[in-house]
């Protein structure tokens, strides 16, 4: 088994162990996924009809309304945060929903973005992903 | 990130826990974007929304239940809002989403909001200066702040707005920044906006092209008013994520082209002209055909001027009963509007008036609302999705009118 390394920068601090789920495209939070199932619902998005609980979020930006922090903060109230998320870059709002949500729910996501390899092309869907934000560093075993 | 003495013990809890609280949060997110410092913050303006979110209730519950109070003096979004619930029994909401959106507002209140229930906060008392720091949600009030007002304040999620105010301060990143505020696209207009809802069809547009942008826009008419900008910048923040616009010779930061984009030049240019228009408006009438169920004015809410021009196309009209035509507003304005009659000759048409309240608090749906008619691109763009789901005829409020009425 190969294993890859990649830095870069931490978002918010944290370990996860999980399956990636990966898009070239921007993904919204609000109105983008249904909270009480974590199941993506906006129609134009590639991971339409994928549940995003338990995964490791891969995609460039976020984008819709500044509610998506809460709509991050309903998710992980009911059970459906993913474990982890990276980004190209990663938006305040992204950022502030996992910020509260760790404080309000103690459930800790770690992000991270500015990788030293572009995340959306190096990593597939199903890859298994090792993330530690506060070392900066991402483990891909393939 | 460097905190003040002081800082260092509302972070450590010695000027309460609600305090502590939200400098945690404040203080993780400033490290995230490699703010430097925290800066004071003496106006705020909250989100308020959400009521069927358990999460939303809980974060402004915590806050409350911990003891805190607004540091900064902060205005509050439109609710759905008691006042209206026993008001019109076919458009109402179940006892849980009410009871929700009470142990909301009680909650906010408790920290010392003052209730504009508005999403104008700067038609209601709270107008920061140019150059002002502040940490303000909704994205139509973020957007008229930095651009109109010069004020500055980052696109935050809701809550951090809460936690901002409660502290009175707000780490210094992003549009805080003069340097991240210049201008990073050209938008040319070869179109002339007149109306209120040439604007915000202007908005959509510019928001479509150039989302995530800093646009400078050239060719502005100088009859340009206030108001216009409100409903150009709402629509703007909706389509295409941006928080901050530059209109040349208009704004206040944007003297010049040069001075809009500090010296440096576009890296991106666009022309605006009628064919984007016509395709814009193809866009958001998501529904071309078929009847109307009802109409929703007031996105954002709308000036004691919009009301006249409402109250003068309503002459001598009655809204159709099949129809519900629906007007929110903000209690401040509602109030003048009583004392110069229109809200006697708005109800007398039949207009059903939501005081301090947003139609994407609500679920149509529930009402039998399947398409829906609005002057508003925001409202455009917003209500086809959830938890509202309509189809939307968009249309100048004199077609909204001549569409609902006998």
């Amino acid at each position: 088994m190969d294993k890859l390394v990649l830095s870069g920068r931490c978002i918010y601090e944290g370990v996860a162990e999980a399956e990636v789920l990966v898009s070239r495209q921007a993904f919204a939070f609000s109105h983008g996924m249904d909270p009480t199932t974590g199941r993506v619902c906006d129609p134009l998005h590639d991971w339409l009809g994928q549940n995003i609980r338990g995964k490791i979020l891969v995609f460039p930006y976020g984008k819709g309304s500044s509610t998506g922090g809460l709509w991050i903060l309903e998710m992980t109230r009911l059970g459906n945060a993913p474990a982890g998320v990276i980004n190209l870059t990663t938006e305040p709002i992204i950022a502030a929903g996992f910020i509260m949500a760790a404080m309000l729910y103690d459930v800790s996501v770690p992000i991270m973005d500015n990788l030293s390899q572009n995340p959306v092309e190096w990593l597939k869907t199903g890859d298994f992903v090792r993330m530690d934000a506060r070392q900066g560093i991402v483990e891909i075993r393939r | 990130m460097k905190l003040t003495e002081q800082e260092k013990r509302m972070l450590g809890g010695e000027e309460g826990e609600a305090t502590s609280l939200a400098m945690q949060m404040l203080t993780k997110l400033g490290e995230a974007y490699d703010a430097a410092r925290m800066v004071s913050v003496y106006s705020g303006h909250a989100g308020c929304v959400y009521p069927q979110f358990g999460a939303a209730v809980d974060l402004m519950e915590r806050f409350a239940e911990l003891g805190g109070m607004f540091r900064a003096v902060t205005t509050v979004n439109p609710v759905l809002h008691p006042c209206n619930f026993d008001r019109f029994p076919a458009l109402s909401e179940p006892a849980s989403i009410r009871d929700a959106s009470v142990r909301q507002i009680a909650a906010i209140s408790k920290l010392g909001v003052v209730p504009t229930w508005s999403c104008t906060p700067y038609f209601h008392g709270n107008l920061p200066r140019l150059g002002e720091p502040v940490c303000w949600a909704e994205s139509s009030a973020i957007i008229f702040a930095n651009s109109v007002l010069g004020a500055r304040t980052n696109r935050t999620a809701d809550g951090i707005d809460v936690a901002s105010s409660i502290v009175g301060r707000t780490p210094e990143f992003g549009l805080l920044i003069t340097e991240n505020r210049a201008g990073t696209a050209l938008a040319k207009l070869e179109v002339r906006p007149k109306t209120l809802f040439d604007y915000s069809t202007l908005g959509y547009v510019i928001g479509k092209q150039l989302p995530g942008s800093i646009p400078v826009i050239e060719g502005m008419p100088s009859e340009t008013t206030t108001n216009h900008l409100k409903v150009l910048g709402a629509a703007m923040a909706t389509r295409g994520g941006i928080a901050m616009f530059h209109a040349v010779g208009m704004t206040p930061e944007a003297a010049s082209r040069r001075a809009a984009f500090q010296g440096a030049t576009a890296k991106t240019e666009i022309c605006i002209t009628d064919r984007d228009i016509r395709m814009a408006l193809e866009e958001l009438n998501v529904s071309d055909r078929g009847d109307i169920d009802a109409v929703a004015i007031g996105c954002p809410h709308p000036t004691i001027g919009e009301l006249q021009e409402l109250v003068h196309l309503l002459h001598d009209r009655i809204v159709r009963s099949s129809i519900d035509f629906c007007l929110f507003a903000s209690p401040e304005t509602l109030n003048l509007a009583a004392e110069m009659g229109y809200v006697d000759q708005i109800e007398a048409a039949g207009v059903k008036i939501f005081s301090g309240d947003c139609l994407i608090c609500h679920f149509p749906e529930t009402w039998g609302w399947r398409c829906v008619a609005t002057d508003s691109a925001k409202y455009a763009c917003t209500l086809p999705s959830p938890p509202t789901n309509l189809s939307v005829r968009y249309a100048t409020l004199r077609n909204c009118v001549a569409m609902a009425v006998e």
